[in-house]
């Protein structure tokens, strides 16, 4: 944080942010979206679902669908471990879990330290990248949850049958 | 079109928008009170009552309306209301245009609400208006010489249709206008004392409903009550009285007299009059007696039961948390147990106890034999041994604790009950109201098609889950249609078939156990299975080889298929696109299922089974591999087990035969894809048969957990929609289930047998 200096940080310009990690990216949530964080609880499997969709679970007598963020970005799944985490997030008027290898602080950062995504990165899962960030040492990557987890994208790679990227998608 | 002349003329100011939603509940349940009062009246013209009734009902439409400034319906209202107040006032009789009009007025009220509700402009009324204006100009006084209905406007009796009927019973008597008081159906016979008044309604008559209470063991009651009734009927005319005057000597211990007076009288009056010697108390306005069912709402005076409106979604909130408590009930009850074999007095305390005696006594002759140096050791013993004690009365204490702890769930279980049982009825209404619609619709029905048909009511009260009455009416809708379109034959025919001109078309609602039954008969010509054959062969359903093959039953079911019609000509109220499929698919989304029974020439039934509510299911419990799943035990028709040499392998397929029928076979876990399935499938260990309507499928299932009211969740809300899977539900530890949506597992076992074949 060293490198943001308290002058910088006018309350009107900065956003909070909840930051996690997976795979050793950290990546950052717009505060406004999310519910809660919990720690992962009994997660029921359902059929016909990408693999992604690890199941349905119980937040207090709703049921969310629980997505596991490191499978929808086209990774290895791993074993949960003390530091997984589900964050609960509100997209349109449903509310769904991610989970992540960690979850690490609630960040605030100066609207103009986020940058937008720079043209050569092409990825299938542009469109759900809002930005970047730098804050201290690290690089975070500003997710849009809205366009990351909109039912209807979810249902596309659904019917695609393969998650994550695909090679036709780096291609283009 | 100027906005501000569409507020001025038709749509309320802003601040009025909360009073639009209360006139538009209002005026839609006085406009279904008037439409059952109408078609009452229709067979029954001179019921003073009831036209009485219908224009107090017109004259709080068009007081409404003018509060809102809703000048179309007001002024349409004031004509309606003008012409009535003539019938009431017995200087018009009642006749068939009229009922017409105010049919065709309500239906524009109606469509108003509508609009209203879309906030849209309201159409103009002009030539309805015109038409309700000249109402009475050409019908003549009082009573017509001929009927005044044409063969257009078919009078029907209480709930039936006869065109070119007579308007009113020949046997009548030309009556005075003052008959139209005594004409009120009354149980008993005229008052003791003849009406002094002349009958005919002044301004400040009232009914009153008295109730008078006599001494118990009265001492001649009979003549008691007799003089109450003649001194009442000096102040008034006594419109009923229960008992009858006649009954008076016949019934024993006469306690309460009911007395219906049609008065000017003061209430202060009435007492005086009505409290002779003997009558211990005197009540005025009682709330009537409930009336049956087809007596219209309770007039002016009478009080009605107190009801409020509530929002829907608010029941549905409420629900949701019951569902919650129920769920938390379930897991006290589920810790509870769990807890029973650590406090199992018996087991527990009493090894403990004797440990801890015996351990004493061995101390103590340790104590005993032995001096000196162990007494330091002994002494150590000694204190641990009282901490044992002490954890003894701790675990008693808690013993005791847990004895309390299962009677306060015990306590919530009963509680939660009633309340999950209090909230559900809150939603409940009876089928009446929507079964009481038809009757208009059947009148309609059948004069657009020249056919007489009589609609019988069976179950009124039967009560339902207002979600399932609101979405029920299409589909009933449809299926009375078809009744009266294709199932009643033409008149010419059924006299031919020997039967009664008059058809009839039966709507029932009933309970049995946890499910409604509506039923729609017809005494038509039923289904003609030869004639699904031939169009199942026809529309390349089946090669004429299957055909033949096939028993009457799968036959029928060709109904449902999109798009099928054994119609020979499609009729502008059949055939419009709203298929026997959709009508299938509306009752299935409802959970529900529909079966026929119909003989050739005798008439079809139509069996539509529905759970009593969405909310809260009985279903059986499964384990899967993979997740538990549940089945609703509606759709539960057995649970056997079945040995290996009852199971065929056809081409791929397997089949189960069960007790001589034969049904496709699948394991649970094969019915669904689902993700990364490791190790060998658990072993089948019973065969759960699902059924959906007629058509049934045996499903392999590993571990039975056992029969549980599950609260229905749903999937979708914030996930999505899977096939076969109908919902969700919360199991008392916590974990979620998944519930099945039989018939569409019925449909995914029928269709993956198809999809074997292919493969194999």
């Amino acid at each position: 944080m060293e490198s943001v200096r308290p002058a910088d940080i006018k309350q009107a310009a900065s956003a909070q942010f909840v930051g996690f990690e997976i795979a050793g990216q950290k990546y950052l949530f717009r505060i406004e979206r999310i519910q809660e964080i919990i720690t992962p609880g009994s997660v029921t499997r359902v059929p016909d679902v990408p693999a992604y969709v690890v199941g349905v679970s119980n937040l207090r007598g709703t049921i969310i669908p629980v997505i596991d963020l490191r499978l929808l970005f086209g990774l290895q799944a791993r074993e949960s471990n003390a530091d997984t985490r589900t964050i609960v997030v509100n997209v349109g008027n449903r509310t769904m879990g991610c989970m992540v290898d960690a979850v690490s602080q609630v960040i605030r950062i100066p609207v103009d330290q986020i940058h937008s995504t720079p043209d050569t990165v092409v990825a299938d899962r542009q469109r759900s990248v809002e930005g970047f960030a730098r804050a201290g040492d690290d690089l975070f990557i500003l997710l849009d949850a809205d366009s990351l987890l909109d039912p209807t994208g979810l249902a596309g790679i659904h019917r695609a049958g393969v998650p994550g990227v695909t090679p036709s998608d780096k291609a283009s | 079109m100027a906005d501000t002349s569409r507020r001025n003329q038709d749509l309320p100011a802003d601040d009025m928008a909360e009073f639009v939603s209360v006139y538009i509940d209002e005026t839609g349940e006085q406009c279904e009170q008037l439409v059952q009062l109408l078609l009452a009246l229709e067979s029954e013209p001179r019921d003073a009552r009831r036209i009485a009734e219908a224009f107090r009902l017109i004259h709080s439409i068009k007081g409404s309306a003018a509060m809102l400034g809703l000048d179309r319906i007001t002024g349409l209202a004031h004509h309606l209301e003008s012409h009535f107040e003539r019938l009431r006032s017995g200087s018009l009789l009642l006749d068939g245009p009229t009922i017409e009009a105010a049919l065709r007025c309500i239906d524009y009220f109606r469509a108003c609400n509508d609009r209203l509700r879309q906030g849209e402009k309201l159409e103009p009324v002009d030539d309805l208006l015109e038409v309700v204006k000249k109402l009475g100009q050409a019908t003549p006084p009082v009573l017509p010489t001929a009927p005044p209905t044409s063969a257009a406007l078919p009078t029907a009796q209480t709930t039936s249709v006869v065109p070119s009927a007579p308007p009113t019973p020949p046997a009548l008597p030309k009556a005075p206008p003052t008959s139209a008081v005594q004409a009120v159906p009354t149980v008993t016979p005229a008052p003791p004392v003849p009406p002094p008044t002349p009958a005919v309604p002044a301004a400040n008559e009232r009914i009153r409903r008295i109730r008078i209470q006599f001494t118990p063991g009265l001492p001649m009651a009979d003549l008691k009550a007799e003089l109450v009734l003649a001194r009442l009927a000096g102040l008034g005319v006594v419109v009923e009285s229960t008992p009858a005057s006649a009954e008076f000597a016949t019934t024993s211990d006469l306690r309460t007299l009911d007395i219906v007076l049609r008065t000017a009288a003061t209430g202060s009056a009435i007492t005086i009059a009505a409290d002779v010697d003997g009558v211990v108390g005197v009540e005025l306005d009682v709330a009537p007696p409930a009336e049956p069912a087809a007596a219209p709402a309770p007039t002016e005076s009478g009080a009605v039961a107190e009801t409020m409106r509530v929002g829907v979604e608010r029941l549905d909130v409420l629900l949701n948390l019951v569902g919650e408590l129920v769920v938390s009930r379930a897991r006290f009850v589920q810790l509870v147990a769990d807890m029973a074999p650590l406090f199992r007095k018996a087991a527990v305390g009493g090894r403990s106890g004797g440990t801890t005696h015996s351990l004493r006594e061995a101390v103590e002759s340790i104590i005993r034999s032995a001096s000196g140096p162990v007494d330091r050791a002994a002494a150590a013993c000694e204190s641990q041994l009282e901490k044992l004690e002490e954890q003894g009365r701790l675990w008693e204490e808690g013993h005791r604790r847990y004895a309390e702890l299962v009677e306060s769930v015990d306590h919530l279980t009963r509680v939660a009950d009633s309340l999950q049982r209090g909230v559900l009825s809150t939603r409940m209404v009876p089928v009446g109201p929507l079964l009481n619609r038809f009757k208009r619709s059947v009148r309609d029905i059948a004069n657009e098609l020249g056919k007489s048909v009589t609609l019988e009511l069976a179950g009124e009260k039967t009560e339902l889950d207002k979600r399932m009455i609101d979405e029920l009416g299409d589909p009933l809708v449809h299926l009375v249609r078809n009744a009266i379109d294709h199932g009643i034959e033409p008149a010419d025919v059924r006299l031919r078939r020997g039967k009664p001109e008059m058809a009839t078309v039966r709507l029932a609602a009933s309970h049995r156990g946890n499910s409604v039954i509506i039923s729609i008969s017809d005494d038509g010509g039923g289904i003609d299975v030869e004639r699904i054959r031939d169009r199942a062969v026809a529309r390349g359903l089946v090669s004429a080889d299957q055909a033949a093959t096939l028993s009457p039953r799968e036959l029928i079911d060709f109904i449902w298929q999109p798009g099928f019609s054994t119609a020979a000509q499609v009729s502008n109220i059949s055939g419009r696109g709203v298929g026997m499929d959709i009508v299938r698919t509306r009752i299935e989304a409802l959970s529900g299922s529909i079966e026929i029974d119909s003989t050739l020439g005798v008439g079809s039934t139509f069996i539509i089974r529905l759970p009593l509510t969405l909310a809260i299911a009985r279903c059986m419990l499964f384990r899967l591999e993979q997740a538990a799943v549940a089945v609703p035990v509606e759709n539960v028709r057995e649970l056997v087990t079945v040995t290996d040499d009852c199971i065929l392998s056809i081409g791929g397929r397997r089949v189960c035969d069960i007790r001589g029928e034969f049904l496709p076979l699948v394991e649970m876990d094969e019915v669904f894809a689902w993700p990364s399935t490791a190790g060998e499938p658990a072993p089948r260990g019973a065969v759960l048969v699902i059924h959906s309507g007629s058509r049934a499928v045996a499903v392999g299932v590993s571990t039975l957990l056992g029969t549980q009211d599950l609260v229905v969740k749903s999937l979708d809300e914030n996930f999505m929609r899977i096939r076969g899977i109908g919902g969700a539900s919360i199991l008392g530890d916590g974990e979620v289930c998944l519930l099945l949506d039989a018939s569409a597992v019925v449909d995914i076992v029928m269709r993956s047998r198809s999809a074997t074949e292919v493969h194999a």
